[in-house]
């Protein structure tokens, strides 16, 4: 009897550590703690930002504020998940909308950084997310270079992983600084999920890569053809 | 504190679904078991399926939830309240039902303060989800263009639960995800112990390896790794006992399995399969289930077709599938070899199933219920191999986004057969 209760007492304090290893493996006390302090609202705000990332406290706000009576389209110049769930309303699908909501709004132009990837390739990265949001590459900004002139070599990744070239130019210096002109159109590329690496070659036939090369885009959105309704930031409601 | 009471609240809610309709102490009709875990898992299969054929009704939700849950209270306390035995029974196991109610708070707790959404879930779980919230059918979810990747169930539930809660928070929803993951822990690990302690010991350590706040995230693998989880106890009391009430049961949860996500009937497949392969059943059952399984699927097309869903929108196509060329299948071969070794590895589970079936090679022959489980592990990996095979999708991109997932609701099918080969080896040593 004795040790049966010994039994039952050590399964209990078993359980009390299991118990208190979880609560620490999800930091049980910062959540009660954070869901005490904030209500729904705040937590989302502090969770997707209010007018950086996802912005949902930005379109929370909005909603909430205009109770629209459509889906606006949203504009996220920020590569993210999608965020129109946060104010999707299944009743007004069919209604058609000529409202805009922009977040992150750059201005007229970006900046890409390209990531120098294996095989002294760069990677352009979510080039399809970029060409859904710019209308054309604009220029490639390569740091630390006299040269007047570089090829460029667009190369797509296969299904099968291999690199295949697709294009090929030549792009020169204008003004004098580090910005070679492209001007290239991305339907130039037929584009999906695929990926997009660029080989930069200056006169000499030598491989150039080094850090902080940037590909300039022409926005696809200029503010001056909307009407701007509110305004956070860089965050928009507009109106065609 | 609002959302603490809410919590509690729609903890006694969901607590409504797993001790009706059947009265798990004292079974009549549809269930004379005596088992009360076997009919906690039958209620929750057939209110998985009462709410699965709402779901496909063309009312909207206001008309029917509040009134679905109070005929439930009122069941609840037909059944039990007035019957002196529930007195004693809820004394027996007030154990369990506290420990069941920690670690739903601590899960629920997380979610609520988190409330982050995965990708899939802003894509379009959450978004069909909201289609019921607010009130609209399966007829207009039909115009929804993301609507014909997966079914709906699990959006449904979301909903439905969402719309029973106090303040109608987006993550109360979830909250039943939970609620259901617990709930078919505690079912499998109910049984495996002689004393109940080592039993809610094993529940609590199960809970502290396999919980990540991901699987909340309204992504629908929980729900069946849940009913994996669910079926896999039906199945193993099939075997065991014979107990051939469960055949409808599990084609209950098959059915089930068929509305929650695409890849659902390659799950339901594998559970048809060797439920064929089942020793002990009469050949006449197995016809009768076979035909009540294919009825089921027709029935799910016939509806696609009445609400004009696409049966299949997954990127598989007939053309591509033909047309892959040896480079790009070992290409394929190679990279899913890597993703799923390494997805097994992080889920304990999978991994552990893979070494115990090569633990018991040589008792395959004699036809029990290792050889079942190697079927089904067989069949599940075909199942891997060829989803990513034929996919008409960047493999990596496609790997790194899924496998682990696959590998997660994969499990469901196994948890119980480590713990019973743990469990009878220790039996047989003693």
């Amino acid at each position: 009897m004795n040790l049966e209760l010994k039994k039952q007492n050590l399964f209990i304090l078993l359980f009390i550590i299991i118990l208190l290893f979880f609560t620490n493996k999800i930091s049980f006390y910062n959540n009660l703690i954070n869901l005490i302090k904030f209500n729904e609202e705040q937590r989302i705000t502090n969770f997707y930002g209010y007018c950086h990332d996802e912005s949902i406290g930005y379109l929370k706000y909005l909603k909430k504020r205009y109770k629209f009576d459509n889906n606006p389209e949203i504009i996220n110049f920020r590569h993210t998940p999608q965020t129109n769930w946060s104010i999707f309303d299944s009743r007004k699908l069919h209604n058609k909308s000529n409202e805009k909501i922009f977040l992150n709004y750059p201005g007229n132009e970006l900046n890409v950084a390209l990531e120098v990837s294996k095989n002294s390739n760069y990677e352009f990265k979510d080039i399809y997310y970029y060409s859904t949001i710019s209308s054309k590459i604009q220029s490639l900004i390569l740091p630390n270079n006299n040269n007047k002139y570089f090829f460029l070599d667009f190369y797509l990744k296969n299904k099968s992983n291999k690199l295949k070239k697709i294009k090929s130019i030549k792009i020169y210096n204008y003004l004098n600084n580090n910005e070679y002109l492209i001007d290239l159109s991305f339907d130039e590329f037929k584009l999906d999920e695929k990926k997009i690496f660029i080989k930069i070659t200056d006169p000499n036939s030598n491989i150039y890569l080094q850090e902080d090369v940037k590909i300039k885009l022409i926005n696809r959105y200029n503010l001056e053809n909307y009407k701007i309704i509110d305004n956070f930031k860089n965050c928009y409601y507009l109106k065609n | 504190m609002t959302e603490i009471f809410q919590i509690c609240y729609l903890f006694i809610i969901f607590c409504l679904l797993i001790f009706c309709p059947i009265n798990v102490y004292k079974p009549k009709f549809i269930s004379n078991n005596p088992s009360v875990e076997i009919n906690i898992a039958y209620n929750i299969l057939l209110n998985f399926n009462v709410l699965l054929l709402l779901s496909v009704l063309p009312i909207s939700l206001s008309a029917y939830s509040k009134i679905f849950i109070l005929f439930y209270f009122a069941l609840f306390v037909y059944n039990y309240l007035l019957k002196i035995s529930f007195v004693k029974h809820k004394f027996n196991e007030l154990n369990e039902i506290i420990i069941f109610f920690i670690f739903f708070l601590i899960i629920a707790v997380h979610i609520a303060s988190k409330l982050n959404l995965g990708w899939d879930a802003k894509w379009f779980w959450y978004i069909k989800s909201l289609f019921y919230y607010q009130n609209q059918t399966i007829n207009e979810l039909s115009n929804y263009t993301f609507n014909d990747f997966h079914p709906h169930l699990g959006s449904y539930f979301w909903a439905f639960f969402r719309s029973l809660s106090i303040n109608e928070y987006e993550y109360t929803g979830r909250l039943f995800y939970a609620f259901l993951y617990l709930i078919s822990i505690l079912i499998i690990t109910s049984n495996i112990f002689k004393q109940k302690i080592n039993n809610l010991i094993l529940f609590s350590l199960l809970i502290t390896i396999t919980y990540r706040y991901d699987y909340f995230s309204g992504l629908q693998e929980v729900l069946i790794f849940s009913l994996l989880l669910v079926v896999s106890k039906l199945m193993y009391d099939l075997y065991e006992f014979k107990n051939t009430k469960n055949i409808l049961f599990i084609l209950l949860g098959l059915n089930s399995i068929l509305w929650i996500k695409s890849e659902g009937i390659a799950y339901a497949l594998i559970i048809f399969v060797v439920i064929n392969f089942y020793p002990k059943i009469k050949i006449k059952s197995k016809i009768i289930f076979s035909i009540i399984f294919f009825l089921l699927i027709i029935l799910k097309i016939l509806i696609y077709k009445y609400y004009q869903i696409k049966i299949n929108d997954q990127p598989y196509y007939l053309n591509y599938i033909l047309n892959l060329d040896l480079n790009l299948i070992i290409y394929k071969i190679k990279n899913i070899v890597i993703f799923l070794t390494y997805s097994s590895l992080k889920n304990i589970i999978f991994f552990i199933t893979g070494i115990l079936i090569i633990f018991n090679f040589n008792q395959l022959k004699k036809k029990n219920y290792n050889f079942l489980i190697f079927i089904c592990f067989i069949l599940n990996i075909i199942f891997i191999f060829c989803a990513y095979l034929f996919r008409d999708m960047e493999i990596t991109y496609s790997l790194k986004t899924t496998m682990d997932r696959i590998v997660f609701s994969s499990s469901g099918l196994y948890l119980l057969y480590i713990l019973k080969f743990f469990t009878d080896r220790k039996k047989s040593k003693i």
